[in-house]
């Protein structure tokens, strides 16, 4: 079987050809296979979240090839990173990056929005969504007004509603004390019982040296240093 | 469904930002409401000048002497009428009077039992040399009502007194609002215009095509004589109301500037909100088509609801409250201003190009930006 994502070689530099240019991932090679829990590790300012950026279709390398389900994605049009990004892969991001003035269900429905979904199924997929999250109850509420690991689970609701293949977390227990985080592992032990490849940013040593993370792969300064079984 | 959704995403991103949607609202609905008062009121008083002149003689001839008006023989009717294709001319007896007492002009004429433009508003028609009938102009002014003596000072200084018969109404009051009318032979008297004189001649003729050949004949026979068509008159005053409204507009041009660099500032950056926003969309999976057209349906909806707001303000101004403040500089020089109750007129064509120079440059810088942050990959935009 083929791996789901590969990196190629994939180097990103922010502000190219500049005085400040600042090379945040260098020549990472790395294969991810399907229903994976892979974990990047590493200090702050060590690539982690540039890398999954580039994984996710969040940005373009500036060199190196990124293969995503056999497809080239690396030199794709912004159309069609677009619609790969779309259908395969969930966000969580840092800062959760929720619209505050939004209710609950609104900010899970958005990623729906572009599909050509009827109004009766959206609403079925977000209910589904928020339930498997257990903030159904919370629908209606406006989301400035929810807990961090409240708009967590949100953020978790809002990544799985288009049914994706890969979830992608940045720092997920960056904003949570030790009883939430917990309840976010197990959370994620159960997205990975039902096949979805996880990739994890983190320097959280819960979650890296947890039962359901399969791979820990080490960054520092942009560069792969170390990789093993968790 | 996803246009529609999209359209409810972009109703709710305006009613989020309350106070910035009600701000450029309220600046955009003002611009338009003052820019749209200034062509209906203009278009409506061309218009009324239209009707107005329409219902007047065809053609005045006036005498001229060193190039200015003066008094013109009654004899030369028979003159004029031997012209082929001249059907009446009937002389005319007015003129203009100074009311020192409230600082005001009114125009005197003579009562013309023939003339259906004048429609008496209250009581009839001056019939006794003491009797006059007036426009409700100089009745507000003067403060005078029916039966109440009206004391003008004649041409030997002398005051002499007139009995207000009728007070008139036009649809306007465009025509009549500072009118006196008195019966011929005491106006004559008043003025001190002898009774061979008129102030000019009113020609009306068989067929209305043939009246510059007329007109042109009329040169030929009286060399000193100037007749004004119809045609003539109506472009006089269409074009001294859009002078005038030209003149507004120049002023009210800066308002159209300040609300340009409104525009250009906000087409020449987003927000940081604005900016994290369409990250996260397109980051979970929003095209930047998405963007651009949840763009187009905020800049459409607002604009063209402050549109409508500023066209429907500019309306009830112009056609319902009289365009105060307006009306004063446009309708005239006098300070007996009439009482302007203009016939709702709209020039689609004008309402049109207001829409393009507003909506256009509104949405425009609405999108540019929006389309140079969608057009980044999500992680740029976010990170700012």
């Amino acid at each position: 079987m083929s791996p789901l994502i590969i990196t190629d070689d994939v180097r990103k530099t922010y502000h190219l050809n500049q005085a400040d240019a600042t090379e945040a991932v260098a020549c990472i090679s790395l294969q991810i296979d399907a229903g994976e829990v892979v974990v990047l590790k590493g200090p702050s300012g060590s690539g982690k979240t540039s890398l999954l950026s580039l994984i996710g279709c969040m940005s373009r390398p500036t060199s190196g090839r990124i293969i995503v389900a056999g497809e080239e994605v690396s030199r794709l049009p912004e159309r069609f990173l677009t619609l790969v990004r779309r259908r395969t892969f969930g966000f969580v991001f840092q800062q959760y990056q929720l619209i505050p003035d939004l209710s609950v269900h609104d900010n899970v429905m958005l990623p729906l929005y572009p599909e050509a979904l009827g109004l009766a199924a959206m609403q079925q997929r977000v209910a589904l969504a928020l339930a498997d999250v257990e903030m159904d109850s919370f629908a209606g509420r406006r989301v400035a007004h929810l807990s961090g690991g409240q708009q967590q689970r949100v953020a978790i609701a809002r990544a799985l509603v288009n049914r994706p293949q890969v979830l992608i977390a940045d720092e997920p227990t960056a904003h949570l004390d030790s009883r939430l985080s917990i309840e976010l592992l197990q959370r994620l032990t159960v997205l990975k019982q039902a096949g979805l490849t996880l990739i994890i940013a983190t320097h959280d040593p819960m979650v890296c040296d947890h039962t359901l993370v399969d791979r820990v792969i080490t960054l520092h300064d942009g560069r792969l240093v170390g990789e093993g079984g968790a | 469904m996803r246009s529609y959704k999209i359209l409810e995403y972009a109703l709710t991103s305006l009613l989020r930002r309350p106070g910035k949607t009600f701000a450029i609202l309220l600046v955009y609905m003002l611009m338009i409401a003052v820019l749209a008062s200034v062509l209906f009121l203009t278009q409506s008083l061309k218009s009324e000048a239209t009707t107005m002149l329409a219902a007047g003689p065809e053609l005045i001839v006036q005498k001229t002497l060193a190039g200015r008006h003066e008094l013109i023989p009654v004899a030369a009717v028979d003159l004029l009428t031997a012209i082929p294709g001249v059907k009446e001319v009937k002389p005319r007896v007015w003129g203009y009077y100074y009311d020192a007492l409230v600082e005001a002009n009114y125009t005197l004429q003579a009562f013309d039992p023939t003339d259906d433009t004048l429609t008496l508003l209250d009581g009839r028609l001056p019939q006794g040399e003491e009797e006059c009938a007036i426009g409700s102009g100089v009745a507000a002014i003067r403060r005078v009502a029916l039966e109440d003596d009206l004391i003008l000072i004649d041409h030997d200084n002398i005051g002499r007194i007139f009995t207000v018969t009728g007070v008139f109404k036009t649809d306007s009051d465009l025509l009549t609002q500072d009118l006196i009318v008195v019966p011929a032979g005491p106006l004559r008297q008043f003025f001190g215009m002898p009774e061979s004189l008129a102030t000019d001649l009113a020609v009306s003729v068989y067929n209305p095509s043939e009246i510059e050949t007329i007109a042109n004949k009329i040169k030929r026979i009286m060399p000193d004589s100037r007749p004004i068509t119809q045609r003539e008159l109506l472009r006089t005053y269409h074009a001294v109301f859009d002078w005038r409204g030209g003149m507004m507009l120049a002023l009210f041009s800066s308002a159209l500037l300040a609300f340009c660099i409104l525009a250009w500032d906000k087409a020449t950056g987003l927000s940081a909100g604005e900016r994290r926003e369409i990250g996260i969309l397109k980051a979970i999976g929003w095209d930047t088509g998405d963007v651009l057209l949840l763009k187009l349906y905020e800049g459409l909806a607002l604009s063209l609801l402050a549109f409508l707001g500023g066209l429907l303000i500019a309306f009830l101004l112009v056609f319902f409250w009289g365009a105060p403040l307006l009306g004063e500089v446009l309708r005239g020089w006098s300070v007996l201003f009439p009482a302007l109750k203009p016939t709702p007129f709209i020039d689609m064509y004008q309402v049109a190009t207001l829409a393009f120079l507003t909506i256009v440059p509104y949405v425009a810088s609405t999108i540019i930006p929006a389309w140079r942050a969608a057009i980044a990959d999500p992680d740029d935009v976010m990170r700012g």
